[in-house]
């Protein structure tokens, strides 16, 4: 049983931001029907991976959706999207905006055919102002947002975090107003409108450069690895490798030390002195860690309270027990792709078992299905067909 | 009515992840607790930034929730607890597993108290799995989470993603599992248990780079600022700054060659498709742009750029965004008037909810501030209160 069994989503979204945030009310049991428009697919069918001819980027975020295609700016595609939303509850999108509006889609006219639909959507950069007809990317929303310039070494250029969080946290602010929505919904009866956009999502991650900026005029910027408040915390070069260690306290330092056989120095007694010498200490340590493997010296505080890891990559990963057990691993046999693994769902509820292990759809794979479950013949739908609305 | 009303949070943990996500749900209408240790409080109540010695820092993340102080691990602490726990419908724990249920006061133990509960959990690792117990921190779970893989320049040392990207993943599906369950108690009648760890969280948003390796073996390692997908997309430096700009789609290639004047590189044959471009994004099509963009302005650039729609902007810092007039058009901070610190800007809740907005920021409980109320309301006497604070208990 999923909390959101029984539970219909129009899905409008693309590319990434939208399709996390989707592909999370799906694992817990949302029938998702996802409206790929017959003039722009979803973009990400374009993207790589390939295999067999099939996005791997695609399959990565839409498991267990429904594709329907459809010419939403046709008199008879925005009929079809209209008693698609009749039977739903939540409709979802991430188009730049006023898109849906444009279509004559928005929430003003779905909100008179279904006083209750939740609506959610993403947009780049906010409603207001005049950045608010611009597409956005995650690039380009890190750049902006401050996160690029708070992420690197001081001495070097301002680095993008690898994977587009622009998207996925984004994704995940409008799953949070989605559920919170829903509650209401649960309560009340009433639906409403929940907006997020992807610059706002990214700014208010920096609660702690903002807060001390707005209030005090200090500037934060990138400072690499190092951390501010203990030493030593930082990620190390190791002979094959890197390592991450945080040495909180004295107790950890004198273990530590031990443990690498670094001689006692007074200025590194207290973890003030550790900080202020920070960077000779950085050198003792990779020193000694430059002749030792990243495994070893992972497992040789594995009988202590210090935090050390290996900096572990995606090939490791997959083959993770720990990740495994977690779930967090899953395996899906894609019918074009064959069997692959896929991130799974870090929402853990004992009562809340997600259901992770379905492909995604082929373009437009269930568009018979579902104007079936709205009604349409065989007949209509080819007629649909030839006329180009799906 | 609020969207959370009618929900009641006790709140065990301290510093940022929970806290945040309390957060949430206490601008949605959750009422909620912060239990804290007698006398010192969550350390986060001397965290900077500081104005009149008080942590700004703290009153944000805790604004409108009550405190009481407990110590939980004496006896008598504990009995209270298990007279206070009732009055909640959810817990929130950030102590390492097995803690709690050490005490006596894991979910199991707390069930039978009331069987309906929601113990929300959050760790490094998780309450499962055999790295369960290894000893954490922010930048060693981000080293087991690939995400810090993924991050940096091609072969030099990966990075963190900083400030606290890890924790606010983290508190988002922290808050968004607690409303599941409410939903679910609503639905159903019943409790549960939520497990969120820190590692789990980071290692969900790590994008494509699962199915890359395994349909083609591609390893999505720190590759600098450009996008292993589509290209380019990418970071450039102009002769006064960098820009970042993003094109992943076939017309965006084509506006951006024009909006810049690159007919040349829009002619060429090995840039006429995605696939091509992004193959020889790194060692051919990237050097050409990068010879030709550092020569022009940034400011220059993204202007053409969004003229013609190509996701486009200069690298900004932290002052220049804040100062931006979109964050201010969009309300992506706020003034709030603090009773304890004065005026202050905040930045504001990353979405919106039509029907049933936040409610405006408020301050922080003093340390305590409710215990007295709180005890009262289940059943303790003055004088029985008075010896707990002379116990140093409460």
């Amino acid at each position: 049983m999923g909390l959101f069994d029984g539970v219909k989503v129009v899905d409008f979204t693309h590319a990434y931001a939208g399709p996390f945030c989707s592909l999370n009310l799906g694992d817990f049991g949302a029938d998702v029907i996802k409206i790929e428009r017959v003039d722009g697919v979803d973009q990400a069918r374009a993207w790589g991976p390939f295999k067999n001819g099939r996005s791997g980027y695609y399959a990565s975020f839409n498991s267990g959706k429904k594709s329907i295609t459809l010419n939403i700016a046709s008199k008879e595609g925005k009929k079809i999207v209209f008693d698609l939303v009749k039977e739903a509850d939540i409709v979802c999108s991430n188009f730049k905006a006023g898109t849906l509006e444009k279509y004559g889609i928005g929430y003003d006219d779905m909100k008179v055919l279904k006083p209750d639909i939740i609506y959610a959507t993403i947009s780049g950069f906010g409603s207001k102002g005049e950045l608010s007809k611009l597409a956005a990317y995650d690039n380009v929303v890190q750049s902006m947002s401050g996160i690029m310039d708070l992420n690197g070494f001081p001495d070097k250029c301002h680095t993008k975090i690898g994977p587009a969080v622009g998207d996925s946290y984004s994704g995940l602010m409008l799953l949070l107003s989605i559920v919170i929505a829903y509650y209401y919904r649960l309560m009340t009866g009433e639906g409403q409108k929940v907006d997020v956009t992807m610059l706002g999502s990214l700014f208010s991650m920096l609660e702690y450069p903002i807060l001390e900026y707005a209030n005090k005029g200090k500037i934060y910027s990138r400072i690499g690895n190092k951390s501010l408040y203990c030493a030593p915390c930082d990620v190390y070069k190791t002979k094959d490798n890197f390592v991450a260690v945080t040495v909180k306290n004295n107790d950890m330092w004198d273990t530590f030390a031990t443990k690498l056989g670094i001689e006692k120095n007074d200025k590194f007694s207290t973890n003030e002195g550790r900080l202020k010498y920070n960077n000779e200490l950085k050198k003792i340590i990779e020193s000694k860690f430059s002749s030792m493997f990243a495994d070893d010296i992972e497992n040789m505080f594995n009988d202590t309270d210090i935090p050390a890891a290996k900096v572990m990559g995606i090939a490791e990963a997959l083959e993770d027990e720990h990740l495994s057990a977690r779930d967090m691993v899953v395996e899906v046999k894609d019918p074009i792709m064959g069997p692959v693994k896929l991130v799974g769902n870090p929402i853990k509820l004992s009562e809340n078992k997600p259901v992770l292990n379905r492909p995604s759809p082929k373009l437009g794979g269930n568009t018979d299905e579902i104007l079936k479950g709205i009604g349409f013949n065989n007949e209509q739908i080819e007629t649909l067909r030839k006329k180009g609305v799906i | 009515m609020k969207a959370l009303n009618d929900i009641k949070i006790l709140d065990l943990s301290e510093k940022l992840t929970v806290n945040l996500a309390t957060m949430y749900l206490s601008s949605f209408g959750a009422e909620v607790t912060k239990l804290e240790k007698p006398q010192e409080g969550d350390a986060a109540r001397l965290w900077q930034p500081l104005k009149n010695n008080k942590s700004i820092y703290f009153n944000f993340l805790n604004g409108g929730k009550k405190s009481i102080t407990l110590d939980i691990t004496t006896p008598e602490g504990k009995e209270i607890f298990k007279k206070i726990v009732p009055l909640y419908d959810v817990l929130c724990v950030s102590y390492k597993p097995g803690i709690m249920d050490s005490m006596g006061l894991g979910y199991e133990d707390l069930k039978k108290i009331k069987s309906d509960i929601i113990y929300a959990s959050y760790t490094y690792f998780g309450e499962s799995g055999p790295l369960k117990n290894k000893p954490g921190s922010s930048i060693v779970v981000q080293a087991k989470s690939v995400a810090m893989d993924m991050t940096g320049v091609i072969n030099e040392e990966p990075v963190q993603a900083a400030p606290s990207i890890a924790e606010h993943y983290a508190a988002g599906y922290f808050a968004t599992g607690i409303v599941m369950a409410v939903a679910d108690k609503k639905k159903r009648g019943i409790g549960q248990k939520l497990d969120i760890s820190l590692q789990d969280s980071m290692f969900s948003c790590i994008e494509a780079a699962p199915v890359a390796y395994m349909t083609i073996g591609e390893v999505h390692t720190r590759k600098g600022n450009f996008d292993p997908s589509c290209a380019p997309y990418d970071t450039f430096e102009t002769c006064d700054g960098y820009v970042a700009v993003g094109c992943a789609t076939q017309p965006q290639w084509e506006k951006f060659c024009d909006a810049l004047g690159f007919e040349d590189l829009k002619n060429d044959d090995r840039f006429v498709d995605n696939e091509g471009r992004r193959t020889e994004c790194l060692h051919v099509l990237r050097p050409l742009l990068a010879e030709k963009i550092i020569k022009l302005k940034k400011n220059y650039v993204e202007k053409k750029c969004c003229a013609l729609g190509i996701p486009c902007s200069r690298v900004m810092n932290i002052q220049e965004i804040t100062d931006m007039p979109n964050t201010h058009e969009n309300g992506f901070t706020t003034k709030f008037m603090s009773e304890k610190l004065g005026d202050l800007i905040y930045p504001t809740i990353p979405f919106e909810l039509s029907k049933t907005p936040a409610d405006s920021f408020k301050d922080a409980p003093k340390l305590g501030e409710n215990t007295k109320e709180i005890l009262e309301h289940a059943g303790f006497n003055t004088d029985t209160l008075k010896k707990l604070i002379d116990e140093n208990i409460i």
